[in-house]
């Protein structure tokens, strides 16, 4: 064998070494986040044409933000998504993840939307399961469609405050059943200060991420823009488990299982990098 | 002879010289001995035979045709196999254990490293050799991107980086000038992603500031001056033109859209400034590769000047000029390069008699 093909097998051999000894080193010590998921955070992959051959399963991380203007607009119903730009993300909190704000307000000026020339900053994302935020958004919610049901009995005949309603229960139900519970409440640049401040390994999830600011007309804004990780990989046995309880249920449509309750529960865990693996399926 | 693409010119220049001395005898201009012809005969098959045992050269026009359409085939081959391969993998993973999963992801481009490494002994033609060698190199690729998924890692541009360097060792092992793109692109987008990592940028998003390609460019465009590439047939144009296209791409984006670069002007200043940059770039290329006589660079320069030129007509004309008025200025300037094209050659053909004069030869 020649030179280069000596060198290019060792360079194989180490790179796998690199990676395999990465994975190791995430799982190894005390696990440094256990939660258990259920279908609402962890859904289903789409299965498309082009994917429909892939036997492997990966399920979806579904994630939220609670945003500003909550409960605001005629129509605005009670759907959450991780599109919107947290109340929290305030420009303090943009200055402490390392946004310049300043130079961004100094630099300004030929254009409004200078989108494209605002760098993304990388941060870690901490995501509360099932914890207040989620449980206050829910509340009022059900405050706001109290005061709707209120405003139809006076007017009952109002065709479109009754299909507004209509909607609106709806949406509540999905917030109640199917929509994830796991929230974008905090991030932060140093694991340890993030891992001091959110103590309960149960309840808290921290992950890659990116922050994107943003201008609107007026203020500089920023939202989440991703997490690294928004599929996690189902190994055998319980990718087998979780077909079984799902029965292998094709999902083209995103919003086709958004009614249903939840059918199963995923424990995952975290290690010393936030890489989160699966120990463990359920049937619920 | 140090490689296969001198060794084909050579071959190339005794089939010229047999053509010419034909038509020399047809034209009664020379006509040369018995005694002469078997010596010159001799002396050619005696170097074609040689060249042919260490190279496996095309020696005539038929086998030229049929070493094209073998090159062809090993090209589509690769990448065929190459996504079988791919496909194999994601139609069975789910249904093999962790630990099974990560064996067959090493071991296959070991495998066909491996693989690679033995037929290049008993193959002359290198075709089938360059095909797994490409094949290996797609494993190679599809291990990293698979542990990533199986372990559920954080995407790394590093990854870039090892297939670059994999890629670089292939090509110069077994000379595949396909595996030596791949290497240069990898390595391109590794540069760009560490370049656009020192102004804050995170390296997933390297893609949305084209300048961050320029450096990489650069590099790559130089990399035959620093490194003797003399026993690899084809490799420095390669690096030229890949140079090229990486620098040119990024200016032709940021003349149309401003917004993408770094500099804090408006948008217009910049996309002029890169119009300008985009023409004497190009400009400079031509006049480089004629110097230097890299036909590569020449043709590259050609093909991004004409381009920096139909875009910036497009971007006068196209709305206020009638189509028929705006195809015939496409037209015009056509031929006004032609005129420009034939004035630079017949000055570099008067040039050459110059010289051809100065050196005491008929021209």
């Amino acid at each position: 064998m020649n030179k280069q093909a000596i060198v290019a097998a060792a360079l194989l051999v180490l790179v796998n070494i690199i990676v395999l000894a990465g994975v190791t080193y995430n799982r190894s010590g005390d696990i440094e986040q256990s939660i258990n998921l259920t279908e609402r955070e962890l859904s289903l992959p789409y299965r498309s044409y082009s994917n429909k051959e892939n036997s492997g399963l990966s399920l979806r991380l579904n994630w939220n933000v609670i945003p500003t203007n909550t409960f605001k607009g005629k129509y605005r119903r009670y759907h959450l998504s991780n599109y919107s730009n947290p109340a929290w993300l305030t420009e303090d909190k943009q200055k402490e993840l390392g946004v310049d704000v300043d130079k961004i307000k100094k630099d300004r000026g030929f254009k409004d939307y200078e989108y494209e020339k605002l760098n993304i900053e990388e941060i870690i994302v901490v995501l509360e399961y099932d914890g207040e935020s989620f449980k206050n958004f829910l509340k009022q919610a059900e405050k706001d469609i109290e005061k709707e049901r209120e405003d139809v009995k006076k007017n009952i005949d109002n065709k479109e405050l009754n299909k507004q309603l209509k909607n609106k229960e709806k949406s509540l139900y999905k917030l109640k059943t199917s929509e994830s519970r796991l929230i974008a409440i905090d991030a932060g640049r140093d694991l340890q200060t993030l891992r001091a401040k959110y103590k309960d390994s149960n309840k808290y999830l921290m992950l890659r991420g990116e922050l994107k600011p943003y201008w609107t007309k007026k203020k500089l804004v920023a939202r989440i823009n991703k997490v690294f990780i928004s599929n996690v990989h189902i190994p055998l046995p319980y990718s087998n488990e979780i077909n079984e309880i799902t029965k292998r249920e094709e999902t083209n449509n995103r919003y086709k299982n958004r009614e249903k309750k939840p059918r199963y529960q995923v424990e995952l865990k975290q290690g010393k990098r936030l890489e989160p693996w699966v120990d463990g399926v359920k049937r619920l | 002879m140090d490689n296969k693409f001198k060794a084909q010119q050579r071959a190339d220049q005794i089939q010229a010289f047999n053509d010419e001395i034909k038509c020399l005898k047809d034209d009664d201009v020379l006509v040369l001995d018995d005694e002469q012809r078997t010596s010159i005969s001799h002396y050619h098959t005696s170097i074609l035979e040689k060249l042919t045992n260490q190279f496996d050269i095309d020696t005539n026009t038929k086998q030229k045709q049929l070493s094209t359409g073998m090159k062809v085939a090993s090209f589509a081959g690769a990448l065929a196999l190459a996504a079988s391969i791919f496909f194999l993998f994601y139609q069975f993973w789910g249904y093999l254990t962790t630990t099974v999963q990560v064996f067959i992801l090493i071991a296959a481009p070991l495998t066909t490293l491996l693989l690679t490494h033995l037929i290049s002994q008993r193959e002359s033609t290198g075709y089938f050799t360059k095909l797994i060698a490409m094949v290996s190199f797609a494993c190679f690729v599809l291990n990293l991107v698979m542990l990533g998924q199986i372990f559920n890692i954080t995407p790394s541009d590093k990854a870039l980086l090892a297939w670059a360097i994999y890629g670089f060792l292939l090509a110069y092992a077994f000379d595949v000038r396909l595996l030596l793109a791949m290497a240069i692109l990898s390595l391109a987008a590794f540069i760009a992603a560490r370049v656009g990592s020192w102004s804050g940028m995170y390296w997933i998003h390297t893609g949305e500031r084209p300048e961050n390609l320029l450096l990489p460019a650069l590099i790559i465009f130089s990399v035959p001056m620093w490194f003797n590439q003399k026993n690899f047939s084809g490799f420095p144009p390669i690096y030229r033109v890949f140079g090229c296209i990486l620098f040119l791409i990024p200016v032709l984006i940021l003349s149309n859209w401003g917004g993408g670069s770094y500099l804090n002007f408006s948008h217009d200043f910049i996309e002029g400034f890169y119009q300008l940059v985009g023409f004497a770039t190009s400009a400079a290329l031509i006049a480089l590769g004629i110097k230097k006589q890299w036909s590569d660079v020449v043709n590259t320069g050609n093909v991004f000047f004409v381009l920096f030129l139909y875009t910036k007509l497009f971007d006068w004309w196209w709305e206020i000029m009638p189509k028929y008025l705006f195809f015939l200025v496409i037209a015009l300037s056509s031929i006004l390069l032609l005129f420009i094209y034939k004035r630079l050659r017949e000055q570099s053909q008067s040039a050459g008699q110059k010289v051809d004069q100065g050196n005491g030869s008929v021209s």
